[in-house]
């Protein structure tokens, strides 16, 4: 078993998904990141300087939730790396899981009534089913 | 004395960094929130930092009113992400 990727975004359900990502890397063995991408483009057209800004402060928002989420695997034990991008939020996760030739993805499946857009929406079944079929890589969703 | 109100104090952290534990795994979306709202306290006192160096005369107008757009473009941007996470928990 290879590189366990944690797909976060600070929601309802973060907290289980990370908890079950490093409970399976803990119990693996293996080395675990947690990945966040934020997604600008859910308010439209903005000016230059007001679309860096949002840019820049969700990527701040994203490595602070990413830091925490290291912190806490830190007390279980386990080293996690953390990575966060902009764009595309299925096609960055897809790339990333490409790029670092994960075996695992974990996601959570966030309550309706609290997704955030920022941090990217969608279904998120239909996205784990498609990446099983297309990259192999085993996906686990957390409810 | 002091290394029993050190115990006592470490003790008080220990809970209340266990409470908030709590919190957070039953409402994970707080600490979000939570962090939202140190940004904007940052930026609004990184705000009141630059008018205080623009009456003292360490920055120029043309300085001060670059750097206070570049924070209030930002504080814009906080609110733009609050304003997602209000929307949609009011779905």
């Amino acid at each position: 078993m290879g590189l366990i990727v944690c797909a976060t975004r600070g929601g309802q359900a973060s907290h289980r998904t990370q908890k079950r990502a490093v409970v399976l890397a803990k119990e693996r063995g293996v080395e675990m990141i947690f990945l966040c991408v934020v997604d600008p483009s859910f308010v439209g057209p903005l000016n230059e300087r007001l679309a860096r800004a949002l840019d820049d402060e969700l990527r701040r928002l994203g490595r602070s939730l990413l830091n925490i989420a290291q912190a806490r695997a830190r007390e279980e034990g386990v080293v996690a790396r953390t990575v966060c991008l902009s764009g595309s939020v299925w096609e960055n996760v897809e790339g990333y899981l490409r790029q670092v030739s994960a075996s695992t993805l974990v996601i959570g499946l966030p309550k309706s009534s609290a997704t955030l857009q920022a941090f990217g929406s969608g279904d998120v079944a239909d996205f784990a089913e498609r990446l099983r079929r297309t990259t192999g890589v085993e996906v686990i969703v957390v409810e | 004395m002091w290394g029993g109100l050190r115990e006592d104090y470490r003790q008080d952290q220990r809970h209340f960094v266990e409470r908030m534990a709590e919190l957070f795994q039953d409402h994970a979306e707080l600490e979000r929130e939570m962090l939202l709202q140190a940004r904007r306290e940052a930026l609004q006192a990184e705000r009141s930092a630059l008018g205080d160096a623009l009456r003292r005369g360490l920055l120029s107008d043309h300085v001060y009113e670059e750097l206070v757009t570049d924070v209030d473009h930002r504080l814009e941007a906080l609110g733009l992400i609050q304003g997602t996470i209000v929307d949609s928990e009011v779905e």
